[in-house]
C-alpha cells in the first residue's frame, strides 16, 4: 500500500504525563475509507491518541500525518478536514441544538446562510433531533447529547471523522442508528473510532487496532484477527461410553485439548486442535468409527471479544 | 474536505492566529447581547452604582443645607465604579477560562479550525466590551446626567468626564486581563479570584507602608488609596485639577499588555 493511501500514519508518536507513559512509540496506519476501530481497555491510551491527533496535546515524542499533513505544524488545517465527536460530550448549555450545529458549521463555511442552514437541517434528520432542534441543551439526555455529538462531527463533510465512543450512552435504537451512519458514510470518509462494545466493532469494522498500557498489541483486519487467534475449538455432543474416544482424540498431535462436559447422558466435549486441517480431514472419522452417536459437530466460532481479551492477557503476560 | 460538500459552501478565510476568531467573537456575542444577560447586568450596575450615587447626592446636599461637609461625591464614584466593579470583573471573570477547560466546551471548540490565541482574544475582546457597558459606560453617562441635573457639582465638562470614564475603563480592563491570564495559570476558580482580590488589597492597603505600590497599581486611577494626599486621576480629569502622576496610567497599560501576553502564551502551552 501507498504511504499516501493511509489517512493516519504516526510514528514513533509518543506521550508522557509526568513519571506516566500513556503512548508509547505508536506507529498506527490507518487507510483511506475504512472504518478503524482503534480498542483497548481504560487507560490504554485511546483517547490520548485521539488528542495527540487533534493537537489537543502535544506529543513527548515522535510524530505523525494526518491526511498528508503534519499534525505539528498543520493542526489547524488537519482539524478543518475532519470531525470529532468526544469522548464525554460537552456543548455550550445556553445554545439550542440548532445554534450548536450552526455555531460548529461557522468554524468552516461563512455562508451562503440558506445552505448552512439546510445542512443544519440534514444533521438534525439524521441523528433524529427534530423534536428537540429548538430547545436548550441543557435538558437534553445523555443519549440526546451524544446524537447532536454526532451530529456536530459530521456537518463539516468531513474527510476523516473521529469518534471517541461514539455508541455510548445510546440504547439500542440509537446504536443501531450509529452503526448505520458509519455505514452510510464510508463510502466518501474514513472513520476512526475507540469503542468498549466489540460487537459493534465485529459488525461494522474492516480494520482493528488494540493498544494495552500505550502500546499497540495488534493492527489487522478484521478477518485476520478472528482467523489468527491460536487453537481452533470444535464442539462435539455424544451419546454412549466415550472414555476410549477420549484418549484417541486427545492423543493426536494436531489437538492440544479437550474440555468434557456431561449433561444427562450426553457427553460435550470441546476439542481445541492446532492444525485445522487435520482435524477438518481426521476428527469426523475418529467419531464416527468408535461407535458413538454423534448429536452436534460445529466448530465454534471466534468473536472479538474472546480475541480481544485473549490478546489484552497474552500482551500483559 | 470531501466531495460531498459540492462547493457550495464559502469557505472560512481567516488565515494565521485570527483562523477561527469570527465565529468565536459571534459566539460570545450571542452569549452576552442576544440573551439577557447583558440587560440583567447593566440593571445591577445601576442599581449598585447610580443608586448608591443618587444617595450621595442627597447626604451631600442634606450636609450642604446644614452648613457641613458632605461625603465627597465624585471621589464616591470611584469607590463604587472603580473598586465596586473590580469584585465584580473577579467574580463574573473567574469561570471565564476555568470553567471552559474544566467543563470541556473548551476542548470542543479546540478541536474545530481553530487558534488558541484566537479563543483567548474572542473571550478578552467579547467579555471586556460587554462588561465596560454595562458597568462603566451605562452607568457613568446616567451619572453624568444625574450630577447636572440633581447635584451641586453641575454640569462637568464633557470631555473631562469621558476622560474620567476612559480611567474607570482603564482599571476595570486591568482585572479583566489579570483574571483571564489567572485562568490560564491554575484550573482552580479559588485561585483566579483570590489571587486578583489579594493584589487589590495590597495596592488599596500597602500603599501606606510602601508610597512607591501607587505608580504600579491601577488604583490612582479611580480612587485614591490616600485622598488627603492626592486625587484619582478620574477624579482630576472631572474637576480640571493636575494630575498626581501619570505612571498610574503607563504601569496600568503596560501591565495590561503583559497580562494579555502571558494568557496567549500560557494558552498556546496548555494541554486538553
Amino acid at each position: 500500500m501507498n504511504s499516501n493511501d493511509f489517512v493516519i500514519r504516526t510514528e514513533g508518536l509518543s506521550k508522557s504525563f509526568g513519571e506516566v507513559q500513556a503512548l508509547k512509540s505508536l506507529d498506527l496506519r490507518v487507510p483511506q475509507r475504512s472504518i478503524f476501530a482503534f480498542l483497548g481497555p481504560n487507560g490504554a491510551g485511546k483517547t490520548t491518541t485521539i488528542k495527540l491527533m487533534l493537537g489537543l496535546i502535544k506529543p513527548t515524542s515522535g510524530g505523525g500525518k494526518i491526511l498528508g499533513m503534519d499534525i505539528l505544524r498543520d493542526s489547524v488545517d488537519i482539524r478543518a478536514r475532519i470531525g470529532y465527536l468526544p469522548q464525554d460530550t460537552r456543548f455550550y448549555e445556553h445554545m439550542t441544538a440548532r445554534q450548536t450545529l450552526e455555531y460548529t458549521a461557522k468554524f468552516f463555511y461563512t455562508g451562503p446562510q440558506a445552505e448552512i442552514d439546510k445542512r443544519v437541517n440534514e444533521m438534525i434528520e439524521l441523528v433524529g433531533l427534530e423534536g428537540k432542534a429548538d430547545r436548550p441543551v441543557k435538558g437534553f439526555s445523555g443519549g440526546e447529547r451524544q446524537r447532536l455529538g454526532i451530529a456536530q462531527a459530521e456537518v463539516n463533510y468531513p474527510d476523516l471523522l473521529i469518534l471517541d465512543e461514539p455508541a455510548a450512552s445510546l440504547d439500542p435504537q440509537g446504536r443501531r442508528d450509529v452503526l448505520e451512519v458509519m455505514s452510510r458514510i464510508r463510502k466518501y470518509a474514513t472513520i476512526f473510532y475507540c469503542t468498549h462494545i466489540l460487537d459493534d466493532v465485529q459488525r461494522v469494522s474492516d480494520q482493528v487496532a488494540i493498544v494495552n498500557q500505550g502500546e499497540l498489541v495488534t493492527q489487522a483486519s478484521i478477518e485476520e484477527l478472528l482467523a489468527g487467534t491460536g487453537d481452533v475449538v470444535y464442539t462435539v455432543t455424544l451419546r454412549g461410553d466415550a472414555q476410549s474416544t477420549y484418549t484417541q482424540i486427545n492423543q493426536q498431535p494436531w489437538v492440544s485439548g479437550i474440555e468434557a462436559g456431561q449433561q444427562g447422558d450426553e457427553t460435550t466435549w470441546q476439542v481445541s486442535v492446532r492444525d485445522e486441517a487435520a482435524a477438518k480431514d481426521q476428527l469426523m472419522g475418529l467419531l464416527v468409527s468408535s461407535g458413538l452417536k454423534v448429536s452436534n459437530f460445529s466448530r465454534k466460532g471466534q468473536n472479538l471479544e474472546d480475541v480481544f481479551i485473549n490478546i489484552i492477557e497474552r500482551s500483559q503476560k | 474536505m470531501s466531495a460531498n460538500a459540492s462547493g457550495q459552501f464559502q469557505l472560512v478565510k481567516e488565515k494565521g492566529w485570527r483562523r477561527g476568531l469570527g465565529n468565536l467573537l459571534q459566539g460570545e456575542y450571542s452569549a452576552w447581547f442576544k440573551s439577557s444577560r447583558w440587560w440583567k447586568h447593566i440593571i445591577l450596575w445601576l442599581l449598585i452604582i447610580n443608586m448608591m450615587m443618587v444617595f450621595m447626592i442627597m447626604a451631600s446636599a442634606d450636609a450642604a443645607k446644614g452648613g457641613e461637609e458632605g461625603p465627597p461625591v465624585l471621589f464616591m464614584y470611584g469607590i463604587f465604579g472603580g473598586m465596586f466593579v473590580a469584585f465584580g470583573v473577579m467574580i463574573l471573570m473567574q469561570r471565564v477560562l476555568v470553567g471552559e477547560k474544566r467543563s470541556g466546551t473548551a476542548a470542543w471548540v479546540l478541536s474545530k479550525p481553530v487558534t488558541r490565541t484566537a479563543f483567548v482574544v474572542s473571550r478578552l475582546v467579547v467579555n471586556s466590551i460587554a462588561i465596560l457597558l454595562t458597568s462603566v459606560i451605562v452607568p457613568g453617562v446616567i451619572l453624568y446626567f444625574t450630577l447636572g441635573l440633581f447635584s451641586d457639582i453641575g454640569w462637568l465638562s464633557p470631555f473631562g468626564f469621558l476622560a474620567a470614564l476612559l480611567m474607570v475603563s482603564l482599571h476595570t480592563f486591568y482585572w479583566i486581563a489579570l483574571v483571564l491570564m489567572m485562568g490560564t495559570l491554575s484550573e482552580s476558580s479559588s485561585v483566579v479570584i483570590a489571587v486578583p482580590m489579594a493584589l487589590f488589597f495590597i495596592f488599596w492597603m500597602g500603599t501606606g507602608m510602601v508610597p512607591a505600590l501607587i505608580y504600579v497599581s491601577p488604583l490612582l486611577l479611580t480612587f485614591s488609596p490616600a485622598p488627603d494626599q492626592m486625587n484619582a486621576l478620574s477624579v482630576s480629569f472631572m474637576t480640571g485639577e493636575p494630575v498626581f502622576s501619570w505612571l498610574p496610567l503607563i504601569s496600568t497599560v503596560a501591565f495590561c499588555v503583559i497580562f494579555i501576553a502571558v494568557a496567549i502564551r500560557r494558552f498556546n502551552r496548555q494541554e486538553f
